[in-house]
């Protein structure tokens, strides 16, 4: 058990320095350069700025300097707004974005869990098609036609909430169940699979037998492994999160994260794009770090077979 | 899971093989009967091949505007980027079936226009990430041993790495090298810049999606492979003197082509997806170039004041979405029906 968790620690530390060599390397290949953007810089002050953020030395160089300072957790200056840290920028947009994906995957997992549960017990009922056609639903029609529809009906039409903006915990509605639905989707068929899955085995059989109630039976003996899929899958779905937050933000104007990422590249901003993929990649490294804890928890099996 | 071998003419020796003369069911056959049988796969097969065939048929065999730009009536496919100030958000007509944007472009034409670009990104990704996935997965399950596992394990840290990021770095970095690419293409063919650039400014989703893409497939044929290599008909054509590539190619690969075209069908709603997230993030296909995303987009920006604009797009997109995955899902049960979900 230790030595998985060593393991997969280290394993995560590999995926994260693989992940920031990948970004280092490519946001330097780009053309350009933090400084030759619509506004002209003269060129000794661009030289002096280089200097001042080690543009000038060799990239390998760069490269070592860069992985020494994030070592010491230092993420520099940003390259755009040079009197402003990056650190500074995530700690102002993180908490925000944080907000909106804890609160879609609450959603996701609150709603799909049972959902997909339901679905299993009641199968072929009524209850069990309309969770898996609402499950196929939020799959097949992608969040950004969605969330404007919501936005129209429930912000415009019947004034609920705001259409667009941040400030009071009412803006946050919208969103998080724009983001939420998607993964709520994949949760929902994952659990019904997972759930007819064992309800069909024989240890279930036997509960039966036994006269155990049908309640007891799902709750205490069925939900456990029938939970094994989606425990795993909770890695993923978190990495889909936070790159449906990336949509999300832009439709409901949310100052999140998403706006210095997708505007970081072209900005050439290396430093605060470096930043908020470490960021991401540590969130994500994370959450599956979690989901194989859970599922050793939840499963004995994986214990002895993942110990490799 | 293994598939037993099908009966293409393959040189495999097999001790029960049928005579020509006997009417046997193949795999293929097998399959076929039973996704017929699968209504909503079956038609979803159907629709998906009709909306493939009007996109890229459409504005070839309908009747297209008039030469002389004069303002024709009656019924025609209007040019998906002529822009109309005078006739601009108007409502259907016969000669703009589905009305117009906030241009005066035709938004029928637009739909048809976006689908070729969209169902075009979609299918060459998904063949490049296939092609990928399978010949790696195939070599990381037949060489075997520690190649394999080190092969898979750097699957794994991929895995984990954050998809959308590095897609978005990847076709920005491909991206830098499409001006001199459409150049290039433009002399080769002797066409002009602009011809090309339709095409071209298109490789770098290929690349990105197609290079981040193939991980899936990677380990469920490696998966498949692992199992094959032990069995009879391996160390058949291994003693018959085959090399290990052809042995790869012609005897083992052919047998994960179920679980290879399941899957394949399951990655094209998702690369379309993530396309049309892309284009909507304004990283994906650019201007002038249309795509499902970037209508969605416009659309979604004048939802108050065209509703069409945004309606239309969305229904086709998920539409197709709906199809494929259903015809996937389909054709997972018909030509692997153990691992059919129930």
């Amino acid at each position: 058990m230790f030595k998985v968790i060593i393991s997969r620690l280290l394993q995560g530390l590999l995926v994260l320095f693989v992940l920031l060599t990948i970004t280092f390397f490519i946001v330097r290949q780009l053309p350009g350069s933090p400084y030759q953007q619509e506004r002209k810089i003269p060129e000794h002050v661009e030289r002096v700025l280089r200097e001042k953020m080690g543009l000038d030395k060799p990239i390998y160089v760069q490269y070592g300097n860069y992985l020494a300072n994030v070592a010491r957790g230092d993420l520099l200056a940003s390259m755009k707004r040079e009197n402003r840290q990056v650190s500074e920028i995530i700690g102002q947009s993180f908490p925000v974005s944080f907000a909106l994906g804890v609160c879609a995957m609450a959603i996701a997992i609150g709603v799909g869990v049972p959902a997909g549960v339901i679905a299993a017990v009641k199968r072929n009922s009524w209850a069990d098609y309309a969770s898996m056609i609402g499950a196929l639903v939020g799959i097949c029609i992608p969040t950004f036609v969605i969330g404007p529809v919501l936005a129209i009906v429930f912000g415009v039409h019947l004034g609920w909430f705001r259409v667009a903006g941040w400030g009071n915990p009412g803006d946050l509605v919208l969103p998080a169940l724009t983001l939420a639905l998607p993964t709520a989707a994949y949760i929902a068929r994952m659990t019904r699979s997972g759930m007819l899955e064992i309800l069909s085995q024989d240890f279930i059989r036997t509960a039966r037998a036994k006269g155990i109630p049908e309640r007891t039976i799902i709750t205490r003996h069925a939900l456990r492994g029938g939970l094994v899929p989606v425990v795993a899958f909770i890695g993923p779905a978190f990495a889909a999160i936070i790159s449906g937050s990336f949509v999300i933000e832009t439709i409901f104007q949310i100052p999140g994260m998403g706006q210095h990422f997708v505007n970081a590249p072209g900005d050439r901003d290396y430093t605060l794009l470096q930043g908020i993929v470490l960021l991401y990649g540590t969130l994500i490294v994370a959450a599956n770090l979690l989901s194989d804890l859970l599922n050793l928890w939840l499963n004995p099996r994986a214990r002895t077979a993942d110990g490799n | 899971m293994s598939i037993a071998p099908n009966t293409n003419k393959t040189t495999v020796p097999q001790a029960d093989a049928p005579s020509e003369s006997e009417v046997g069911t193949s795999l293929w056959k097998d399959a076929w009967i039973r996704l017929k049988k699968n209504r909503i796969a079956f038609i979803s097969g159907i629709v998906v091949l009709v909306i493939f065939l009007t996109c890229f048929l459409g504005p070839i065999l309908l009747p297209g505007p008039p030469q002389d730009g004069a303002d024709a009536t009656g019924w025609f496919l209007p040019d998906p980027n002529k822009i109309n100030l005078d006739n601009r958000s108007a409502a259907p007509s016969i000669s703009h079936l589905l009305g117009t944007d906030h241009l005066g472009r035709d938004l029928l034409s637009r739909v048809l226009d976006g689908g070729q670009i969209s169902l075009l990104v979609a299918l060459i990704t998904t063949a490049v990430s296939s092609t990928i996935g399978v010949l790696y997965g195939g070599i990381a399950g037949y060489v075997g041993g520690r190649t394999n596992s080190l092969m898979m394990r750097s699957v794994d840290v991929l895995y984990a790495l954050p998809f959308l990021v590095l897609v978005i770095l990847f076709s920005l970095w491909v991206n830098t090298y499409t001006d001199s690419m459409t150049t290039w293409l433009a002399n080769l063919l002797d066409t002009e810049r602009q011809s090309v650039y339709r095409f071209t400014s298109l490789v770098p989703l290929f690349i990105a999606i197609g290079a981040i893409g193939w991980l899936n497939m990677a380990r469920i044929v490696q998966a498949q492979v692992q199992g094959l290599r032990k069995q009879e008909f391996v160390e058949a054509a291994r003693s018959l003197g085959l090399s290990n590539s052809r042995i790869l190619l012609r005897h083992i690969l052919p047998n994960t082509l179920g679980p290879v075209i399941v899957y394949t069908t399951l990655t094209v709603p998702g690369i379309m997806l993530f396309e049309a997230i892309l284009s909507f993030l304004g990283l994906g296909v650019q201007p002038p170039n249309s795509s499902w995303g970037i209508l969605i987009k416009e659309g979604a920006d004048r939802m108050e004041v065209n509703a069409p604009l945004l309606i239309y797009p969305s229904i086709i997109f998920s539409l197709t979405l709906l199809c494929l995955n259903f015809l996937g899902d389909g054709l997972r049960d018909a030509l692997d029906p153990k691992s059919a979900k129930d």
